[in-house]
């Protein structure tokens, strides 16, 4: 082929394909060249520094001393000396002192507050919201509207161990007809905006004697004492219209139509153990040998100072 | 005349093309709409078939496999003829290689969107369709060696530099796919990976980075030697840098699988070897890059004119940057900071839209020119496409990079108490604005997309009537 190259001049190899792709002769560039056998020689010293080669058992250590896990607990084992330099004598106390001798100081108080925002906000937040603000289906936790107490030692043993909220479909014997229950979701309604004695809501409220709600809701709507029943003189709703799914029998529109679906479904009520379909679910897991006890006593002044804390 | 030369195979090629073109379209609009259920998650309308899991992967499938690998599959079969003056060797087996590989990559593809799948990232397919692909390939091999060895020597003594690399490709994806999909199938649809545990992990990576290396690389960098100079009418630079960039990178890859695993419970020094023959193979890209670069000299003016140069230049800009970022990420430090985080992403894009696609794109212009034997249709649309893609492109890798280095600093922070500052949801919540940015990105390289499946198929539609008259006669 070289002999028919028509491009002699132009220093090409002589090779030519497809008609008309050749090849130049130039060498590679100079700084290329350099920079290419640099790199096998940056090879050489990273391998004697850094452990790199295989060997018929283990491998080379390199003069480093370098190893992966080594410079992790290095770098832990530094933050962990600092912290404890800066805050030793106040972990100690977290973890030795009652809950009630913490929050009267305030100044361990307002640091247990501090370091728990990474614990409430990867723990947490999933389900009671950013900042304690509450999701559908699950309690605000920045009010003063406590399902099982806001005292601190409440809030500790919710974290702790763990709620399950129980409330019995139809009334406590179960045989609420529909219309009654049409009737004490009036009546709860006009409870919320302060209205349980009007005349128009009468029926209703004989409803609520006859399901037997006050047992855990209180004579007035109001539970005398924390029992996991909400509060239901406010317009704080937990179960809020959210068609998530879990109810084929009936659709959501109105905060209404989410408290019928309470009253006529129940909460975590279950047959044969199995959720029926429509009843609320939601517990709320204990946490007690998931995380450290110090960490709960923690996160139980953090959630006690989210605002709403007795 | 060449371009009507009636002695090469195109009927195979030119339905690969179209396929191809259509595949592009599909697998980056399948990633835009991954892409905007990062940032939209209702998008995913509870369907399971459609959940981001899936269609993920769907998307990586579509558009590595179906896209790149039928994008490598007619180029390759397209070129080896063309530098060996010699017909395809055995058409009817090029035909059954197509059929194997297009039907057990879609039949994989749709295996997956219904949750088969072997939990192998980038050889995902079960193994009844692994079986397929794998045949298909060993047909393409077969086809691609033969029209090799059949030519005429004394027309042709030398063997061009692109065909060395798809060779590299064939051969290395062959034993490689055929190592890591070694399992025990139970069912038709269920298999069980002879590996476990670190084993699993490093042979899972030495196929991992060797698809991205010889796959997106070696295959891609034939394509680029081939179309390059045919595209520019210039000569490649330099003989030598090619043969010698060539054998490095086909010596460095192979070692590099353990830059993908750095800090975990692999053995310390293989996470060192791929670091640092990581950072070596910096030089042995940019040979590429250059070569084909340098290839331009003294015809840079062309790119003002040839809106197809333009895609094939701006495309070994993209593979010079992202081999150099590579190998960055490689090194410990870095990679303790970009690894899990969005960087990765944007690596893995400004090679893969900014090089593979890129280059593709190019190649298919050229091609379909050719083989149809006409212009194309509009040759403004080119140049539209050639700044929807590139706009698209930087939009995507810009905002990756953004948060994907804001994720790794915002996983690491302490605050005042050394108590990490942020909680992993505020991290996932700050990434929102990128993530429409990144959608955004999307929407443009797809509009590109199909403004290039229009022009392909105007050009198509119409070849036989704007044929040149001098062609036709
Ligand atoms: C899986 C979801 C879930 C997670 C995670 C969760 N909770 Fe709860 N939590 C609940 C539910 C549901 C309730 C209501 C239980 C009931 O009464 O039925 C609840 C109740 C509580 C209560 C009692 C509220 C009251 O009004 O008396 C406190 C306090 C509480 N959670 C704190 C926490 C803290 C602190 C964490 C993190 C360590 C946490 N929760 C994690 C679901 C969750
Ligand atoms: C065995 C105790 C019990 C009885 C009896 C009971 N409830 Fe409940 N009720 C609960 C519990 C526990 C909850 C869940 C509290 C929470 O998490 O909001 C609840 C929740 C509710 C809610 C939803 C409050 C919200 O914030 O969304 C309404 C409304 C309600 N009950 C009404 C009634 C009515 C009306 C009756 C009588 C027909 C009744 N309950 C009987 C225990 C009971
Ligand atoms: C419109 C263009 C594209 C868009 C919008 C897009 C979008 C995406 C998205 C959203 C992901 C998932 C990222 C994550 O998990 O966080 C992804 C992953 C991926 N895409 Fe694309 N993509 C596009 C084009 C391409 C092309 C052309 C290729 C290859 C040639 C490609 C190869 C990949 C690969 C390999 C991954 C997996 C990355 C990894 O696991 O690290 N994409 N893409
Ligand atoms: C010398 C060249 C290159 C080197 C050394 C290199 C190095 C790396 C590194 C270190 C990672 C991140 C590993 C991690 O932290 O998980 C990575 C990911 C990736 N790179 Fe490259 N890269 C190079 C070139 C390319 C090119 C040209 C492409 C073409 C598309 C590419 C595609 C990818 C893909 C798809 C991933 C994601 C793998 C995954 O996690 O799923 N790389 N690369």
């Amino acid at each position: 082929m070289a002999g028919h190259n028509p491009w002699p001049n132009e220093g090409n190899t002589g090779h030519i394909w497809d008609e008309d792709i050749r090849e130049l002769d130039n060498p590679p560039p100079l700084w290329w060249m350099l920079a290419f056998y640099a790199g096998f020689i940056m090879i050489i010293f990273y391998a004697i520094y850094y452990p790199t080669i295989p060997l018929a058992n283990g491998f080379t250590k390199g003069i480093a001393g370098w190893t992966a896990i080594k410079e992790y607990e290095e770098s832990y084992n530094e933050l962990k000396a600092w912290r404890k330099q800066k805050f030793a004598d106040k972990e100690e106390k977290l973890a030795s002192l009652p809950l009630a001798d913490i929050m009267k100081d305030t100044d361990l108080k307002l640091y247990a507050v501090a370091t728990s925002k990474m614990l409430y906000g990867d723990n947490c937040a999933a389900c009671h919201g950013a900042g304690g603000m509450g999701n559908p289906n699950f309690p605000v936790l920045a009010d003063d509207d406590w399902l099982w107490g806001g005292h601190i030692n409440q809030i500790h043993a919710s974290i702790a161990n763990g709620r399950v909220g129980n409330m019995p479909a139809r009334g406590m014997m179960g045989n609420l007809s529909d219309e009654e229950i049409e009737q004490v979701t009036d009546y709860v309604m006009a409870l919320s905006q302060g209205k349980g004695n009007d005349p128009a809501v009468a029926a209703g409220k004989a409803v609520y004697a006859k399901g037997m709600c006050l047992a855990c809701h209180g004579p007035n709507g109001k539970p005398l004492a924390p029992n996991g029943a909400a509060n239901l003189t406010d317009q704080i709703w937990r179960f809020v219209p959210f068609n998530d799914g879990t109810c084929k029998s009936m659709v959501e529109k109105t905060q209404r139509d989410a408290v019928l679906r309470t009253i006529k479904y129940g909460v975590n009520v279950k047959k044969n153990g199995d959720l029926i379909d429509c009843t609320r679910e939601g517990a709320m897991p204990a946490w007690k040998g998931r995380l450290s006890d110090k960490d709960i006593k923690r996160l139980a002044i953090y959630v006690h100072e989210l605002g709403g804390g007795q | 005349m060449n371009a009507a030369n009636p002695q090469y195979e195109y009927g195979l090629l030119k339905f690969g093309t179209i396929l191809t073109v259509i595949l592009l379209v599909a697998g980056t609009a399948i990633g835009t709409y991954a892409a905007a259920q990062l940032a939209w998650p209702f998008l995913n309308f509870d369907i399971a078939e459609i959940t981001f899991g899936r269609l993920r992967v769907v998307h990586t499938n579509t558009i590595i496999l179906g896209f790149g690998g039928l994008a490598l599959f007619v180029t390759s079969l397209y070129s080896v003829q063309r530098t060996n003056s010699n017909r395809l060797w055995c058409v009817p087996c090029a035909w059954l290689s197509a059929l194997f590989l297009i039907v057990s990559i879609v039949g994989g593809i749709i295996g997956i969107a219904f949750g088969l799948t072997q939990a192998r990232e980038y050889h995902e397919m079960e193994w009844i369709f692994d079986l397929g692909v794998a045949i298909g390939w060993v047909l393409w091999t077969m086809v691609f060696v033969m029209t090799i060895a059949t030519r005429d020597k004394e027309k042709v003594p030398h063997v061009y530099v692109s065909n060395w690399f798809y060779l590299a490709l064939l051969i290395a994806v062959t034993y490689l796919f055929l190592v890591n999909g070694l399992s025990i199938p139970v069912t038709w649809y269920k298999s069980y990976s002879l590996y476990s545990g670190v084993q699993d992990a490093m042979i899972q990576w030495w196929w991992g980075h060797n698809a991205v290396g010889f796959f997106l690389t070696a295959g891609f960098l034939g394509m680029m030697y081939y179309f390059v100079p045919k595209q520019a009418r210039r000569p490649v630079y330099s003989y030598r840098l090619s043969v010698v960039h060539f054998w490095a990178l086909i010596f460095g890859y192979v070692w590099l699988g353990a830059h993908h695993l750095q800090y975990t419970a692999v053995p310390d020094w293989t996470g060192s070897l791929g670091a640092v023959i990581s950072l070596a193979m910096i030089i042995p890209s940019w040979g590429g890059a250059l070569n084909g670069m340098l290839t331009l000299s003294g015809a840079w003016d062309r790119l003002r004119t040839d809106y197809i140069l333009r895609f094939l230049i701006m495309a070994l800009a993209f593979y010079a940057m992202s081999t150099f970022e590579g190998p960055v990420m490689s090194s410990k430090t870095v990679n303790a900071l970009s690894h899990y985080t969005d960087w990765t992403i944007g690596h893995v894009h400004s090679g893969a839209l900014g090089w593979v696609a890129m280059v593709a794109i190019g190649s298919i212009y050229h091609m379909v020119m050719k083989m149809w034997n006409t212009e194309m249709y509009s040759m403004k649309l080119i140049n539209v496409h050639f700044w929807l893609a590139t706009l698209g492109t930087v939009l995507y890798i810009v905002a990756m990079w953004v948060s994907g280095i804001m994720q790794g600093l915002m996983w690491r922070a302490y605050d005042e108490y050394g108590v990490l500052a942020y909680t992993f949801a505020e991290s996932v919540a700050a990434m929102h604005p990128y993530y429409v940015m990144r959608f955004m990105g999307g929407v443009l390289f797809v509009a590109g997309a199909l403004v290039m499946l229009y022009n392909v198929a105007m050009t198509v539609a119409t070849a036989k009537s704007r044929q040149p008259a001098v062609a036709a006669a």
